[in-house]
């Protein structure tokens, strides 16, 4: 408790701060994610009913990360923690290929939304490490990345259990953030 | 700035119950207390199936009033493809082992995915039945599989044990197979038929000492054809290989059974299901089977629940038969609409040509006019 008001606190004075929301659907590693880059680790999950919310320090940003649950009927109260975001991660499972048509339209939904009409969006490709996981110019089609429009975004490659290409998706939003108006 | 968390987790607890008072949502706040806001829960209980809620439905299955690996009440969740209820714990467990082995849903905030046919596919296999294939070598005291040290340590968890002992159990069951039980005596009756049983007299049976995989796919075969849910189940757990796909092929010699026509001299002519003689003797287009897979059986049978468990298994939707026909052909073939449009909502493709040169779309156009708009929707949209 202490701590975190220090932390908060501090970083109206001093570091730069971004408010990022991790979206997707269920069991495309969002809290799997949000953990390896706090804490560094693999941590054993359970479905998130409800949400975590962490600060991650990269790159003299504290970005302030909302893990959200992805089950069918919580993802209508994603559109609740909208307002003041600076960034989007959405996760998708590259291997469940059943589903990117549903991972396709929750995306669109959210671009269409006015409060996030300034956020700039990440996605991670995630599980590259599950066999059949479509690489990432799969992904960038079946998630009609091309249809993007007025906003700044990139696709990684990630498998968060071996910690892969997390830290270069928050590399390009660091950047992407201290360049732009956020 | 502390101040503004709360007021926001107050805002979004308020939203929550606003948006929702309809739904019996209960809410609850962060476990510990509301001033360490790094985590947040919320409690859905969702308007059932029927007048029951789909969880009280599925629980009054055999074995479903537990969860399947350590046996906590009530459990929540489920394996889609596997056809087990899970508590949250193990669900979580389930998930990491990545949608080729389990496919994890919510009994209570995944709404959608709770149709008929996939209610029907639970009521037919169940915690108890699914373990007892899957746990049956523990069941029947077997010995566990000696080659493989890490069975012989493990036992089955119980609620309170800890989440390491379910992972490391659940680990074992599915990722090494070790408690599966490969005896064919479930329940007390051999299940594995004898192969003159359900023979179609007009095949020609492999050999009865053939190795176990192509004894395993005329099994797999005549089980779909008997529309025995769950044997086809046990034989695609216990298979070594991937049964999903097996084809007529690979079930029965078919080395004499197709009569193309030889009069045409272009090699794509032979392909047209209008050149096999099969068809047109019998006027049904459905006598010719070669190259069909399980799905294209379980479509001329009629049978959605089968489809259901073929696809949760991961059949090739879309795969053509020797004249090009892919499932939705054969669906359209019999008249079989509601079937159709399952197959279409499960992402079906209707733009595949047959060997003849038309697709599902124009199949269906020639048996008549397409009264159904559904279905008319859905052949345009896929």
């Amino acid at each position: 408790m202490g701590i975190l008001f220090t932390k908060l606190f501090s970083s109206l004075f001093g570091n730069k701060e971004a408010r990022i929301l991790v979206l997707g659907l269920d069991n495309a590693g969002k809290t799997t994610i949000l953990y390896r880059l706090q804490m560094g680790e693999v941590v054993s999950t359970i479905p998130t009913i409800g949400f975590n919310v962490e600060t991650v320090q990269y790159n003299n940003i504290k970005f302030q990360v909302w893990d959200l649950g992805g089950q069918t009927s919580i993802r209508p109260y994603w559109r609740c923690y909208f307002p003041n975001t600076q960034a989007i991660i959405y996760v998708v499972d590259s291997s469940d290929t059943d589903r990117l048509v549903i991972a396709k339209e929750e995306f669109h939904a959210i671009l269409e939304e006015e409060e996030l009409r300034g956020a700039v969006v990440l996605i991670f490709a995630n599980k590259q490490d599950l066999p059949g996981a479509l690489d990432a110019a799969a992904v960038t089609e079946a998630l009609e990345l091309h249809k993007i429009k007025n906003r700044q975004w990139a696709i990684f490659k990630t498998s968060a259990t071996k910690g892969e290409g997390l830290f270069e998706g928050l590399e390009w939003l660091s950047n992407t953030l201290k360049s732009g108006s956020g | 700035m502390l101040i503004l968390i709360k007021l926001l987790l107050i805002v979004i607890w308020l939203s929550v119950v606003a948006a929702s008072g309809k739904k019996h949502v209960e809410t609850r706040k962060p476990s510990s207390n509301v001033s360490s806001p790094t985590h947040g829960t919320l409690e859905i209980k969702q308007i059932g199936f029927g007048t029951d809620p789909i969880s009280t439905v599925l629980r009054k299955i055999p074995g479903n009033d537990v969860c399947a690996e350590c046996s906590t009440l009530e459990p929540e969740w489920a394996s889609l493809n596997l056809g087990i209820l899970l508590c949250i714990e193990c669900s979580g467990v389930h998930r990491n082992l990545g949608v080729h082995i389990s496919k994890v849903r919510s009994l209570t905030l995944d709404v959608k995915v709770w149709e008929p046919s996939v209610v029907e596919l639970f009521r037919l296999l169940g915690n108890t039945y699914c373990n007892s294939i899957w746990e049956g070598s523990l069941l029947k005291n077997e010995s566990v599989d000696e080659s493989n040290p890490s069975s012989t340590s493990i036992t089955k968890p119980g609620a309170e044990d800890a989440f390491s002992d379910k992972e490391k159990y659940i680990h074992a069951k599915w990722l090494d197979e070790s408690f599966i039980s490969h005896s064919v005596m479930i329940r007390g009756y051999n299940i594995i038929p004898s192969l003159n049983q359900y023979v179609d007299k007009s095949l020609i049976i492999r050999d009865a000492l053939q190795p176990e995989d192509s004894l395993n796919s005329t099994n797999i075969w005549q089980a779909v054809k008997a529309d025995n849910i769950q044997e086809v189940y046990r034989l695609i757990a216990i298979s070594e290989t991937n049964l999903v796909n097996t084809t007529f092929d690979d079930a029965v010699s078919i080395e004499s059974y197709h009569h193309a026509d030889n009069t045409h001299t272009e090699e794509k002519e032979k392909y047209r299901p209008s050149a096999c003689q099969r068809i047109k003797d019998s006027n049904d287009p459905m006598n010719c089977l070669q190259g069909c897979s399980l799905l294209h059986l379980a479509c001329q049978g009629g049978s959605i629940v089968m489809l259901e468990l073929l696809l949760q298994f991961g059949a090739d939707i879309n795969m053509p038969d020797f004249h090009g026909r892919t499932p939705l052909h054969h669906c359209i073939a019999v008249g079989n609409f509601s079937l159709t449009k399952h197959l279409l909502r499960r992402g079906a493709s209707s733009s595949i040509k047959d060997y003849g040169g038309f697709s599902a779309l124009e199949r269906t156009v020639q048996k008549g006019a397409i009264k159904d708009e559904e279905l008319f929707l859905l052949l345009n949209e896929s």
